[in-house]
């Protein structure tokens, strides 16, 4: 089943006079329970293609199907709705709030969907528990090393249970062993709760852990195995 | 909804602790200032309220006691009692006199000689003593008794006469002098011309018209004017509103414009410090109307802990108002605790003005690295 589909995307960019072409007319998509890996060098458009697929930008010209819903078509106002119902986000460098624990950080988009406190903080505890961090519910991120922080970011990313999960060089902070692990957690993931799920990255190591291998290049994608 | 609200804001204690100061400090402004008015204002009809009549006659053209000057001859009474309705006439004396306590303190008071058997015009509420002072003898305020080291039994001179203090008196300050009583013979002649009065305190009859009774006064008498109790007592307060109202908007402002200043300092600053997680909460699907939330939540959490905290101040402030300058009457209502916490609250939504700017502008995608 397709989770997410986007046809002729393209991004363009004024600089002066020039026009910057990041994102040139690519199509994806992404299939429930597959994991999806592009990779590419530095100002390949990786990364702008992550915001354009996860609804962070829009694009220039094309479309992004989500649930039924063209992301491209959607109002300022309903992007929001649809990002909390469809997305999970995992970040390069966690991207944790500082100020709440474990528990209340994958709390937070349960809340945001409407999910009652109670039973936010009831599934967020299951959920890190799942995680391997039942005992570290109440910890602020500063008590946490970069593997378990990278695991909440994980744990707040599936939290209501996306069709799509998008992850930005989720190994990039974490060494050669936390970086693996992290990948084939994201792959257990796709498996168990059928998130599409697609890291965008430059790591090499977390290869095994994707079905499809994407390469991107001056802004085109394409195949490579 | 986890408190990112309180978390962030509450996360640099002592900032929150210096800002609910800050804040305390206005609001304290604003609480003082609402009480030293409505202490006065309170004050200018004190003694028309207390003064037992129905009616107060006056010169033609004066109409109010605090700021005009009256001066009518003493035959008058007995017109005045000759108009229907009225029961019964009491000549009053009221002027401004220096007293003297000692040998160098020259207090100035403001003197009322009046006649004790009509049982008007006379102090309201005594602490100490006598309530009626008898020959020679002469009330006082606490406050001019305090200030002057007066107790019963000291002696006082008025224009050469000895008075000694046989009570002394409650409520009856005003601003910065004080009122004092006497029988109205003890100063006739001394601080007006003989056989004159300042006001003619009317009682009405039972069952007449106080409106028609007044009408009465000033069509049968041109040179007079008569007022209702109400009327006088308005229009003593309404010169307190001329004078202090401008002056105290001009400071209600300033007050008000520090507490925004002060909490929207601290709440853009909780916002900046955090703008990146603001980016993260757009990212996983926040939108701008929970973030306002957010925002809104923390300046009314810094308003309300600022309230809390000039309610501290002030009652220590009054307190050390009242030992140190017992003739600034505050006056405090919980109108004026309404007043200063919708004010808070006002202060919170103009003070996040900025900050949900800024936060409007946040990119949700600036938090990724860019590739």
């Amino acid at each position: 089943m397709d989770a997410l589909r986007a046809e002729g995307i393209e991004k363009v960019y004024a600089e002066g006079d020039a026009e910057v072409r990041a994102v040139d007319g690519a199509s994806i998509t992404l299939k429930a329970g597959e994991v999806t890996l592009i990779m590419g060098p530095s100002g390949s458009g990786k990364t702008t293609l992550l915001f354009l697929l996860g609804g962070l930008l829009r694009p220039t010209r094309g479309h992004v199907w989500v649930n039924g819903d063209d992301l491209a078509a959607l109002s300022e106002r309903k992007l929001p709705r649809v990002r909390i119902r469809n997305f999970g986000f995992v970040f390069q460098d966690f991207n944790l709030l500082a100020n709440l624990t474990a528990r209340e950080n994958v709390q937070v988009p349960m809340e945001l969907a409407r999910v009652p406190t109670a039973m936010a903080a009831d599934r967020a505890g299951k959920l890190l528990t799942r995680l391997e961090l039942g005992s570290r519910l109440d910890f602020l991120p500063e008590k946490l090393s970069g593997g378990e922080k990278q695991r909440v970011s994980i744990a707040r990313a599936l939290a209501n249970r996306p069709r799509v999960l998008l992850a930005d060089e989720p190994t990039a902070n974490l060494d050669s062993k936390l970086g693996k692990e992290v990948a084939e957690l994201l792959r257990r993931a796709a498996s168990r709760t059928g998130a599409a799920v697609l890291m965008v990255s430059h790591d090499a190591r977390i290869v095994d852990a994707a079905d499809r291998l994407l390469l991107m290049e001056d802004g085109r994608l394409q195949a490579m195995t | 909804m986890v408190s990112i609200a309180a978390r962030n804001l509450l996360h640099d204690r002592t900032r929150v602790a210096v800002s609910a100061g800050g804040v305390g400090f206005a609001i304290m402004l604003i609480l003082i200032l609402a009480g030293t008015y409505d202490g006065f204002y309170r004050q200018a009809g004190l003694f028309t309220e207390n003064s037992g009549a129905d009616l107060f006659v006056g010169q033609a053209g004066v109409v109010d006691t605090l700021h005009s000057f009256s001066i009518l001859p003493l035959n008058l009474t007995d017109d005045l009692a000759g108009v229907p309705g009225v029961e019964r006439v009491c000549a009053i004396i009221s002027r401004t006199v220096e007293l003297h306590v000692g040998d160098s303190d020259h207090p100035k008071a403001i003197l009322v000689g009046y006649n004790e058997s009509h049982g008007t015009a006379g102090p309201w509420r005594i602490l100490e003593g006598e309530r009626l002072p008898g020959p020679g003898e002469i009330v006082v305020d606490q406050i001019m008794a305090r200030k002057n080291g007066l107790s019963l039994g000291s002696d006082v001179r008025i224009g050469g006469r000895g008075f000694r203090v046989a009570g002394i008196s409650a409520e009856t300050n005003m601003f910065i002098m004080q009122y004092a009583f006497v029988r109205y013979g003890e100063i006739e002649g001394l601080v007006l011309p003989p056989a004159t009065a300042t006001y003619f305190l009317v009682k009405v009859s039972p069952g007449a018209d106080a409106d028609r009774v007044q009408a009465l006064i000033n069509e049968r008498f041109p040179g007079v004017q008569a007022f209702t109790l109400d009327e006088i007592t308005t229009n003593n307060r309404n010169v307190i509103s001329g004078l202090f109202l401008p002056i105290l908007l001009t400071l209600y402002t300033i007050g008000f414009m520090i507490g925004i200043t002060v909490i929207g300092l601290t709440v853009y600053t909780a916002t900046m410090e955090r703008s990146k997680e603001y980016g993260v909460l757009k990212a996983i699907g926040s939108g701008n109307g929970t973030l306002a939330r957010i925002v809104l939540t923390q300046a009314v959490l810094m308003a309300m802990l600022g309230l809390l905290a000039g309610l501290a101040i002030t009652a220590a402030t009054a307190s050390l108002i009242g030992y140190a300058v017992p003739e600034m009457y505050l006056y405090f209502t919980p109108f004026q605790i309404a007043f200063v916490f919708v004010a808070a609250l006002g202060m919170s939504a103009l003070a996040t003005t900025l900050p949900l700017r800024r936060l409007a502008r946040i990119d949700p995608a600036s938090i990724f690295r860019r590739g």
